[in-house]
């Protein structure tokens, strides 16, 4: 399993300037490293030899989706137990429920506020780890 | 036709009527001999007149009703024909007795080949086979299923496509016969644009969300200090852009949930649960504009675990909206008191501010769209007219009840009233 720092995180988003605004939440405001996906496949060629400790990803993307990105990514060795949360604009308690099935630990809801997104990620991470 | 029958019976009748008086008058002219035989004939000659006078009276009376009648046949077969719905006129055993132009033009056959063929012809299975069934059944037991109501249904061309038509048929008794008249309209054009309009609300809602919400983020990080500090003024502007943002992210969410509401899209998820904690999740989730507007919000009676059949997440819509709209309608410094309370099944949350109250002229539309109640200050309220309208679906999608009154002394209560359930129960 991961160290109990977080640092690195794997993001997966397919909105240019949503990107950008994650970027600044998280490098910026929340002091961890980042690699930026377009896509699912992008995350997939990536992955690897960034070694996320965390997953973050947009559920709704066109050709692969968060969930189905996630199966993908957990079919590589070093990424099995690399926890992950999704962001969604959707956050009706049944498309949660099913976000959960398909691995994440969390959903975070999109629109998401950029100041506190990283705290956030920390405090479930923290979760994650207790 | 029944008219014209009637002349040729009666008017012989009443010739043969006449020609007694004429012989009687001829007979006491010729011979002063036989007065009493005379005067006993002409009694009987006035009799009988006075009898043929009624019967020609009423003979004609009898011809004016009925002339009134055809004139009003005429006049309701040109209605029938002129109209752009089309209507077609069935007995009681579905045999077709009428068909209007409309019906022509909308089924693609002629009158003639459809009159005296049964309904089913323009219908499509499973109604089809459904339909004599439906009319003996009616016939028998006077159970009505369609009569009186407005129901969209299918029905088949003479090419046998289908469309879908709005149907209203009523019933009515002719010389003893039983008719049922149907109104229909082609409603395939409606039901495109209905489904456009929902396509279009629904991509709108998406494209727009995106670039807001990285409008969004981006002020709320040169806002937060991300990019740097800022000069007075500019922070100032970016507090404006950002709170506008927010806001038409609002009305976004809002179309969204209108038009999945008109739809009947919009999901719902009931479960079993408790009343409040998710109030205390709403004061929490609205306590940044309590805060702006300087207004406590404050539980009076808690009346412990209340169990409710709901969906968590729309009902903390609604309890948000009732909250976020006493915070914007209160004075300064006051507070907003949420008293809940049990009664007879049923769990009473009262939310009560201490606003300027809603105007007489509001309140009777205050439940529909697009309805602003004015502080006097549009930017301070900064909704989108459309909460109160949602809530109330939402609050009636779980049997409740959404409502207001006055409170004593000023401002208002906004209530919500939904059905417990026992704790006990099954979750679903």
């Amino acid at each position: 399993m991961s160290s109990n720092e977080l640092q690195r995180i794997l993001f997966i988003e397919d909105e240019a300037d949503i990107q950008a605004v994650a970027q600044v939440a998280l490098e910026a405001v929340g002091g961890f490293t980042v690699k930026i996906c377009s896509s699912g496949e992008e995350a997939l060629q990536a992955a690897e030899a960034f070694a996320p400790q965390l997953i973050l990803s947009d559920v709704m993307m066109p050709g692969m989706d968060g969930p189905m990105t996630l199966l993908a990514l957990r079919r590589l060795p070093a990424l099995v137990d690399i926890p992950a949360i999704f962001m969604t604009a959707k956050v009706q308690p049944q498309e949660v429920a099913q976000l959960r099935t398909a691995g994440a630990m969390e959903v975070i809801a999109k629109p998401f506020d950029p100041m506190t997104l990283a705290q956030q990620i920390k405090d479930i991470w923290r979760q994650c780890h207790a | 036709m029944n008219a014209t029958h009637h002349h040729l019976i009666t008017r012989p009748a009443l010739f043969l009527l006449f020609a007694p008086w004429a012989s009687a008058v001829s007979a006491t002219s010729l011979s002063g001999a036989h007065t009493g035989t005379a005067v006993a004939l002409v009694i009987s000659a006035l009799i009988v007149l006075a009898a043929g006078l009624a019967l020609h009276r009423e003979h004609r009376r009898r011809e004016i009703v009925e002339e009134a009648l055809d004139a009003s046949k005429i006049q309701q077969q040109a209605l029938i024909d002129t109209m752009v719905d089309a209507v077609i006129i069935i007995d009681d055993r579905g045999t077709i007795q009428n068909f209007n132009p409309a019906a022509e033009a909308m089924f693609g056959y002629v009158a003639n080949e459809v009159i005296g063929e049964n309904i089913r012809m323009l219908m499509p299975e499973p109604h089809h086979s459904a339909h004599d069934g439906y009319l003996s059944h009616h016939r028998e037991t006077g159970v009505r299923r369609v009569l009186g109501r407005r129901s969209e249904v299918e029905a088949q061309r003479r090419d046998g496509s289908l469309f879908p038509i709005e149907l209203a048929v009523t019933d009515m008794k002719l010389h003893g016969q039983r008719l049922f008249s149907g109104l229909l309209r082609d409603i395939t054009e409606r039901r495109k644009v209905d489904r456009l309009k929902d396509e279009f609300i629904a991509t709108i809602s998406h494209e727009l969300r995106t670039p807001l919400t990285a409008i969004r983020g981006s002020l709320g990080l040169i806002k937060g200090g991300a990019a740097g500090e800022l000069p007075v003024q500019s922070a100032a502007l970016i507090q404006l852009a950002h709170d506008n943002s927010e806001r038409l992210l609002m009305l976004v969410d809002d179309l969204l949930d209108m038009e999945q509401l008109g739809s009947g899209r919009m999901e719902f998820h009931f479960d079993k649960l408790t009343l409040m904690p998710i109030i205390e999740e709403a004061i929490a989730e609205n306590a940044a504009l309590a805060k702006k507007h300087a207004v406590q919000c404050t539980i009076i009676r808690h009346p412990g675990d209340v169990w409710l059949h709901a969906d968590h997440h729309r009902l903390l819509q609604v309890l948000g909206n009732l909250l976020s709209n006493a915070c914007k309608f209160s004075p300064r410094d006051s507070t907003v008191e949420i008293d809940v309370r049990r009664h007879e099944g049923r769990v009473r949350i009262d939310i009560r501010d201490h606003g300027p109250g809603i105007a007489e002229e509001l309140r009777p539309r205050l439940f529909t769209k697009f309805v602003q109640g004015d502080t006097g200050n549009t930017r301070q309220t900064g909704g989108t007219g459309l909460g109160l309208c949602i809530s109330k679906a939402i609050v009636e999608r779980h049997g409740g009840e959404i409502g207001f009154t006055p409170a004593a002394g000023a401002g208002t209560i906004f209530y919500l009233e939904l059905k417990e359930v026992d704790a006990a129960s099954r979750n679903d």
